[in-house]
């Protein structure tokens, strides 16, 4: 199968702007998941940093943790936001103490919830991202600064992945078309570039099939062709066909030599 | 049959890129290729961000309903159950300042009543305050639990009414700013900018690739078929095989050459005939001196030549190897902290910049062997077998569990990358002419500086997504794609040997070039370039910015800019030392700049650290960018002057060996002095040393050149 100088040329440029426009995708989707997800965790945030506050000014009354009445407000602020899974309290050893679910009450947490409390205990809160839900943490600390537990929100990643796939589908909508459409462009942009480069070689073949088939063709007959703008090529051929008319001289003149025409 | 070998080997030998039209064409589809490239990514990412802002702006206003119902609910509780009237709160100013500085996304806070307007705010604007009034007077309050949201200028504002024993009493106003957004979004712009600058570097490098091999190359030689054939020496037709335009016109040159040859032959054929039958000797004799004259006239031959490897064609695979490797080079130093055991053997700092330098230490091991390797085997077997080291190399990374397996994966690595540099550097030197050394060269340095650019930034970016251990399985697979390159495009390249049989072994080579001048002069340059490397760029920089608090996308965004002022400069520095010969003055030049530059950071408390970081940066890519193509330039010279006493292979290995000593103390001196003093100080030592580094290189530069004087003199 022919394909022309010019149609492979353009193909090369295809996989390098799909590649290209493929991880531009990808990390837009990224930074808007990112950016979401800090929203979501920002507000919960706010809302752990209440439940935090309220918990912190019963400690400095010198109440204990594990014998602190909040159950309820924890179970208030539940069912104030139906994205809020549950809010916990968990004390230094990873136990549930209070919790929004009474079932879950003694409870061990996750130890991957221990470990980033224990790292962040200087931040004011953190977050993690778990399979079906997003965590938001923020640490207690008594009235002599001490760590003694944190209160743990789980909240659904049913919006955050919905808000995810409603892009990823836009960007895919959208970029396949801005894909094809630059593709397009890019690919008769290079076929119209090269044309007159591949139309310079169907001339150059052109003519050198007439000089072999014909040898005593006139070179200004060959010279005319606009498409060549190669100055040596018509130097090349003017010589080949120079060099025909001059062997066919040689020739005439020694057969003459041999004739004893001439002398 | 006239057989012009002689005519048909200077074809071959003549391989500087000719001025053909075509070269036109690759520079308007190089063009074509980076624009539509860079125009698709700025429209996608426009479209892009401008919808992420539509879908991220509710989500804020949730945020400000949390914080409103918060605060409304314990204003209400002041007033109705403490019995404090509202305009008598106390502290409510000092209170929102603190909601507002914990909660960096809201922009203000106001409570605003229908009779007295506003009682407290806090950041509110002007113009804000005026249309809250406004609104007021037209919608006095909502009921009560309720809240509603309008845009104000700029700001999303969100009301709250505020109810004390069932009486509105005013109204508690949270303001949300959609810049915020904007400006969260808008720090994917300078990833975007990467992804775009290493889309751009990856399509020149393959449309170079492309290009080179279907347009120039074989134009270039047909362009000398045409050059030769125009001077009477039809001497050489081009054996390729190709179904387009062009391989059709090779076609018809090879039918007419082969026709034009046949006729001479029918006609040198008749002319011994008829001189053969004549009896008479005069007449014998004048056809005799035609077919003299003819000989002299015409050359043919029915030799095909094959189009030869160039010097450039090592780029792709060397490019792709390269960007391999870079690409864990933003954080590299960052991943070994991660492996250092509690109670380390030597200090902190030294056991960080080890795995480092043993990387070095292998490949310097690496380099000792391949010069007699590169002889016995061929550049594109060592290439490869290069490239199966460093696969390796990067699997075992990735699987690391200790420090100690982390060494021995990464000394793997560094024997691989030995090997290929070793590889590309001797392919460079056997592809290269006296004339073009400058530009062969540049290719070879640009195909490293490339990957420069395409490595940290895409790296950078690859950890922060995927992780840092999962960058190395990625660098393996590229590393694949480099090794498929290189079979592909130096296949075929025997192992080669030297015409003339050197002389010298052992020791020998080494007392040699050590007692050229020139030589030791551009080890001191070179040394303390790969210092500069080795010790600010790969192990400082990483550090340092991570202690500034920038991300590993940021670190390989800077790192970025040293290759891209590299690729952007090299070429035009390299083209314009081979113009007029005038390499060394460049070498001098650029470690100036890059020993001045470092020094700059100790401006850090003027300008800034990250900005003073930023300029050291950027002034080591512009020095390095004078050094680096014409000191492989005179080190090619040198090269080819002792060509005779020692083999091309050897004196590329020596250079290398000493060369790699800058990149093995470039780590652990950075270590030593992080572990005195601060990292400004630790980078501005570094700019001392290479500025005396230039200092004695200058001085045996100039010892070779007096004998030189004083002979002239004579």
């Amino acid at each position: 199968m022919f394909f022309g100088f010019a149609f492979r040329t353009a193909l090369v440029l295809i996989p390098i702007l799909v590649v290209g426009i493929t991880i531009t995708s990808a990390l837009s989707l990224h930074k808007f998941s990112q950016t979401f997800s800090t929203l979501i965790n920002s507000g919960f945030e706010f809302v752990t940093g209440e439940v935090r506050n309220g918990i912190q000014v019963q400690l400095d009354l010198g109440l204990l943790l594990k014998n602190l009445e909040i159950a309820q407000t924890l179970e208030e602020y539940q069912i104030s936001d139906n994205q809020i899974l549950s809010i916990e309290v968990f004390d230094n050893h990873g136990v549930v103490l209070h919790s929004s679910d009474s079932s879950s009450v003694s409870d061990l947490v996750p130890e991957e919830w221990v470990n980033s409390w224990r790292l962040n205990s200087t931040n004011s809160s953190w977050a993690l991202q778990e399979r079906n839900a997003g965590v938001v943490g923020v640490p207690i600390k008594n009235n002599l600064g001490q760590d003694v537990g944190a209160v743990v929100l789980r909240y659904s990643r049913n919006l955050l992945d919905q808000n995810i796939w409603n892009q990823t589908r836009h960007l895919i909508t959208v970029n396949s078309i801005a894909a094809l459409i630059t593709i397009l462009v890019a690919f008769f942009s290079a076929m119209f570039i090269l044309s007159r480069l591949c139309s310079e070689y169907r001339s150059m073949g052109k003519i050198m099939d007439i000089v072999r088939t014909n040898k005593k063709t006139d070179t200004e007959e060959v010279q005319q062709d606009k498409n060549i703008r190669t100055p040596v090529f018509h130097q090349f051929i003017s010589m080949v066909l120079a060099t025909n008319r001059e062997m066919d001289l040689t020739i005439m003149k020694a057969r003459s030599l041999d004739e004893g025409k001439e002398n | 049959m006239i057989q012009n070998s002689e005519t048909a080997r200077a074809i071959n030998q003549d391989r500087s890129p000719a001025p053909t039209p075509q070269k036109g064409f690759y520079i308007r589809l190089l063009l074509l290729g980076s624009a539509i490239m860079l125009l698709s990514q700025v429209i996608i990412s426009w479209f892009a961000l401008d919808r992420f802002e539509q879908a991220l702006i509710p989500q804020l206003n949730q945020k400000a309903v949390a914080v409103g119902t918060a605060l409304g609910s314990q204003i209400t509780y002041a007033s109705q159950e403490l019995g404090i009237p509202i305009n008598e709160l106390i502290g409510v100013n000092d209170f929102f300042q603190s909601t507002l500085d914990s909660n960096p996304d809201l922009q203000y806070l106001a409570i605003v009543d229908l009779n007295e307007g506003v009682l407290f705010q806090y950041n509110t604007p002007q113009g804000v305050i005026n249309s809250l009034m406004g609104e007021m007077q037209k919608q006095p309050y909502g009921s009560q639990g309720s809240h509603f949201t309008e845009e104000i200028a700029e700001y999303l504002d969100s009301r709250f009414p505020i109810y004390v024993n069932g009486n509105p009493v005013a109204d508690l106003h949270v303001g949300v700013s959609t810049e915020n957004i904007r400006r969260q979004l808008f720090t994917i712009v300078f990833e975007i900018i990467a992804v775009i600058m290493v889309s751009m570097v990856v399509t020149i490098e393959i449309l170079n690739l492309f290009m080179s091999r279907n347009i120039l190359a074989p134009t270039a030689h047909i362009h000398r078929v045409f050059e030769s054939g125009s001077r009477g020496k039809f001497t050489s037709r081009l054996a390729m095989r190709v179904r387009n335009e062009f391989g059709i016109m090779v076609s018809s040159l090879n039918r007419l050459l082969y026709e034009l040859e046949q006729r001479y032959q029918d006609f040198h054929f008749e002319l011994r005939e008829l001189r053969d039958a004549q009896i008479d000797p005069r007449i014998s004799q004048k056809i005799s001196i035609i077919i003299d004259q003819t000989n002299n006239r015409f050359g043919f031959s029915d030799r095909f030549s094959i189009l030869e490897k160039t010097a450039t064609q090592i780029r792709m695979p060397f490019f792709l190897f390269i960007f391999s490797e870079e690409m864990s080079r933003s954080f590299f130093p960052l991943f070994v902290v991660g492996f250092i055991p509690p109670n380390p053997a030597l200090s902190y700092e030294l056991m960080i910049s080890m795995p480092i330098t043993l990387f070095m230490v292998a490949t310097f091991l690496a380099t000792l062997v391949a010069g007699k390797w590169t002889c016995r085997v061929g550049c594109s077997r060592l290439f490869i077998l290069g490239i199966a080291f460093a696969f390796v190399g990067y699997c075992g990374t990735f699987l690391a569990d200790s420090y100690a397996e982390l060494i021995l994966w990464r000394c793997l690595n560094g024997v691989g990358y030995g090997l290929i540099f070793n590889a590309c550097e001797t392919w460079i030197a056997l592809h290269s002419k006296e004339s073009n050394r400058g530009h062969g060269a540049s290719a070879y340095v640009g195909a490293i500086f490339a990957g420069y650019i395409c490595g940290p930034s895409l790296g950078g970016m690859l950890a922060e997504y995927v992780g840092q251990d999962t960058t190395f399985l990625i660098s393996a697979g590229l590393a694949i794609v480099s090794g498929f390159a290189a079979y592909r495009l130096l296949a075929s390249d025997p192992p080669f040997h030297q015409d003339l049989s050197p002389s010298l072994t052992g020791l020998e080579p080494w007392k040699v070039l050590f007692g050229n001048s020139r030589f030791v002069s551009i080890v001191f340059t070179a040394i303390a370039t790969r210092t500069t490397l080795s010790a600010f760029l790969f192990f400082l920089i990483p550090l340092y910015l991570n202690e500034l608090g920038h991300t590993t996308i940021e670190i390989g965004q800077m790192m970025m800019l040293y290759g891209g002022i590299i690729v952007i400069g090299t070429p035009g520095i390299s083209r314009l030392c081979d113009r007029i010969r005038r390499y060394f003055p460049a070498t001098v030049a650029g470690a100036i700049i890059s020993g001045v530059g470092l020094l700059f950071v100790l401006t850090s408390g003027l300008i800034g650290e990250s900005r003073a970081v930023l300029v050291s940066i950027v002034a080591v890519g512009l020095g390095h960018c004078l050094i680096l193509a014409p000191q492989y330039a005179i080190m090619q010279k040198i090269v080819y002057e002792h060509r005779e006493q020692i083999e091309r292979s050897v004196s590329i290995s020596i250079y290398r060996f000493v060369d790699r000593i800058g990149l093995i103390i470039g780590p652990i001196l950075a270590a030593l002095l992080i572990q005195t003093t601060s990292y400004t100080n630790a980078i501005a030592a570094i700019g001392l040393i290479v500025l005396v580094a230039m200092a004695f290189s200058v001085t045996f530069a100039n010892r070779q050149r007096s004998p030189v004087k004083s002979a002239v003199k004579a």
